[in-house]
């Protein structure tokens, strides 16, 4: 089951405000990540451990028919953070360091299923909640990501949506006049 | 732009969003010198983007507040602006009235026990004129010749819904956006992004409308990124001027013929009780102890449904679409006061935020890739004011300045969780009956409406203001914003302030005319 308990969520509200946000608005405040074709071991973390939060980012988003660039950019992002924050890094690196032990030599070949589970049960570890507040910031901000749900971004350099599409549903029927104003 | 100096006794307002930005216009427009305290920085409309995470990181509020409240409440916290023109530059726009039955919420719902309800001590007759002149002010729609607006896809799904349930009153509602030119305003595009601030300045915010008329008055003495830290009294128990802090965060004393506090309800409290003294050992103004309590926030619950087709719900103004039927009392539903649906629109990267908080793997993939056929809504319930939700002063946290931060402990009341029941049900069957595939809810944790915490009172002993909003312990202090607030009512705060301001501002012109102040 997707849903974390009760329980847990209680704690987990009481970080994410603090940790998923603030990430957010650190991220947004930082300059920009590295390009995705940029390597992501490039700052801080080696490459066995890219390679582990790859398939992590996979597994926390299993959108279909997404590329590689949005899971190389929380990669990145997460690279970024361990290069500002020895802490970050330590904790970044030893989780990594759990995940590959926990598979041993063949984690790479484990099922998308037995990586599910694994993370199912560190999600309260630091490693996790830190992984988390980093890499979800990063997902829902990449425009591979918006392109691949419809999601059209920013409008006030098209002039808004107007008459680009603010009205266009039509598979319902339209409500009465008196109910809204006329189009311009 | 006029030049007070600190040694001249001005009316001093603290805060230029929706309460002290209009009371400062009213009165310049009068010919009374202002200084307008504004903590933070004065933006102009070049410095908005469209981007949700950028712009919550550039209109972020100062201290973050401790908070004590227990769960499901401990991740609230106020989401409101620190900047010229208030959290008027990030509201969605709704303008609506108080109801009669909500401006006498103690008389018709009768005593709830455990909640400290109380009628409004000004005849609702009497507000009437002062909500013509503010929608007129304003701009609303549906009032004063302006259009409604017209409905969006997502008000589309939210139109059949409530329609195919049998609800009658659904429209675009009553909003603070242009919908033709005027007053040198263009209309409104339809671009969404509205709570990331009007980039053509469709939606009324006092930034770019009351700021800018006080300033050409030549009475205005507005001082962005100056905090302040406390309000002085003499032996007479008079207000003689403010201390704050600049943004060199150097202190100075601005004397004062009156001070006006419009900092939103938590800040507004919170400067009250850090203004303690001698006289005042509960904090200025506070003998009957109610500042900082009553704290009411509305109940905010979005429920987002996934269509079978595709909505598109960011296309457009975010909030326009309202059904009132559940609005007023009617016991028969199980609980006292009612509630509004409103449509709401996020942008996919704070609707997966704040839908999904905690959520990963096949669900939030689920949620993401369903994104273009989510259609929305939050219900805006009113909340019972309790005596024990409050605002108070950190016994361990201090701000930069070295004054206690605000402590926030709030919890639901019974009436409040039977409301919100009542109201996701409702939602939900609205979506069902328009075709939805699933249904996600999930509360707001932001707290955009502050309402309460120096509440007005015909009596000193059972508020902090008087019907004119003047504190009823010091005779030229007022109140100026939504803390003067008796009841929530269902209905966003934003009108009733500005309305409240217009009539303040009327009361302290004669006044001082007259010498009384």
């Amino acid at each position: 089951m997707a849903r974390i308990p009760m329980t847990r969520r209680e704690f987990l509200a009481r970080v994410r405000d603090a940790a998923i946000v603030a990430a957010a608005v650190e991220l947004a405040e930082a300059p920009p990540a590295a390009a995705a074709a940029q390597s992501a071991t490039g700052q801080s973390l080696d490459g066995r451990d890219a390679a582990v939060l790859a398939t992590v980012g996979r597994r926390l988003f299993p959108l279909r028919n997404l590329g590689d660039a949005p899971y190389a950019a929380v990669v990145a992002a997460l690279d970024g953070a361990a290069a500002r924050d020895a802490s970050t890094r330590d904790v970044l690196t030893g989780g990594c360091a759990a995940f590959r032990r926990h598979f041993g030599d063949g984690w790479q070949t484990a099922t998308d299923a037995a990586h599910e589970g694994y993370l199912r049960s560190v999600e309260q570890t630091p490693f996790f909640r830190t992984v988390m507040a980093i890499a979800v910031p990063t997902f829902v901000a990449h425009p591979a990501v918006w392109a691949a749900v419809g999601y059209e971004g920013e409008s006030a350099s098209k002039g808004g949506y107007l008459h680009r599409g603010f009205n266009s549903l039509d598979w319902l029927p339209e409500p009465p006049a008196d109910s809204m104003g006329g189009m311009p | 732009m006029g030049r007070i100096a600190l040694d001249d006794e001005a009316v001093v307002i603290i805060g230029s969003g929706a309460g002290g930005g209009t009371l400062a216009n009213e009165l310049c427009q009068r010919g009374v010198p202002c200084v307008v305290l504004e903590a933070g920085r004065h933006f102009s409309v070049a410095d908005f983007e469209q981007d949700e995470f950028a712009m919550a990181a550039k209109l972020a509020t100062g201290d973050p507040p401790e908070v004590t409240s227990p769960a499901p409440l401990d991740a609230g916290r106020p989401y409101v602006c620190r900047a010229v023109g208030g959290t008027t530059l990030m509201w969605c726009g709704t303008a609506l009235r108080l109801a009669e039955s909500e401006l006498t919420a103690r008389s018709t719902y009768g005593a709830i026990p455990g909640s400290s309800l109380a009628d409004w001590p000004i005849p609702p007759a009497e507000l009437a004129r002062y909500y013509d002149l503010a929608e007129a002010r304003m701009g609303v729609t549906g009032t004063h010749g302006m259009p409604l607006l017209p409905g969006s896809n997502n008000f589309k799904v939210f139109y059949n819904g409530g329609a195919r349930l049998g609800y009658k009153r659904i429209s675009t509602g009553r909003l603070a956006i242009n919908s033709r030119t005027r007053n040198g305003r263009p209309r409104c595009a339809q671009m969404g992004f509205c709570m990331q601030g009007c980039v053509i300045e469709a939606k009324w915010s006092t930034l770019y409308t009351e700021i800018p008329l006080a300033e050409a008055t030549g009475h205005l003495d507005l001082r962005p990124q100056c905090t302040a830290l406390q309000i002085v009294h003499d032996a007479r128990g008079r207000a003689t001027g403010v201390v704050y802090a600049d943004a060199e965060q150097v202190q100075h004393f601005q004397k004062a013929r009156v001070v006006c506090v419009a900092a939103n309800s938590v800040e507004s409290a919170r400067l009250l009780l850090n203004s303690a003294s001698a006289r005042f050992p509960q904090g200025l103004a506070n003998s009957s102890g109610e500042v900082g309590r009553n704290y009411m926030t509305h109940s905010h619950r979005f429920v987002m449904a996934r269509m079978p087709r595709p909505v598109h719900l960011y296309r457009g103004a975010v909030q326009a679409g309202l059904l009132e039927d559940e609005r007023g009392h009617d016991p028969r539903r199980g609980f006292a006061a009612g509630y509004l649906l409103q449509t709401m629109a996020f942008g996919f990267p704070l609707m997966s935020l704040a839908m999904m908080p905690g959520v990963w793997g096949r669900d939030l993939a689920e949620f993401m890739e369903g994104y273009s056929r989510m259609a929305g809504l939050v219900i805006l319930g009113e909340d019972m004011p309790q005596s024990g939700n409050r605002v108070t002063l950190s016994a361990t946290r201090k701000d930069r300045h070295g004054l206690p931060v605000a402590s926030i402990h709030m919890k639901h009341h019974p009436n409040d969780l039977a409301l919100l029941q009542h109201a996701t049900r409702r939602a939900s069957e609205l979506y069902r009956a328009a075709g939805a595939e699933k249904i996600y809810t999930q509360d707001s944790v932001g707290f955009t409406h502050n309402m309460g915490t120096n509440r007005m009172s015909r009596s000193p002993g059972d508020g902090v203001v008087d019907p004119s909003g003047r504190t009823h312990d010091v005779p030229n202090l007022f109140v100026s914003d939504g803390s003067q607030f008796a009841s929530s009512g269902a209905a966003n705060p934003t009108l009733t302030i500005v309305a409240l301001a217009i009539r303040q501002a009327e009361h302290i012109a004669r006044q001082m005319s007259a010498r009384e102040l």
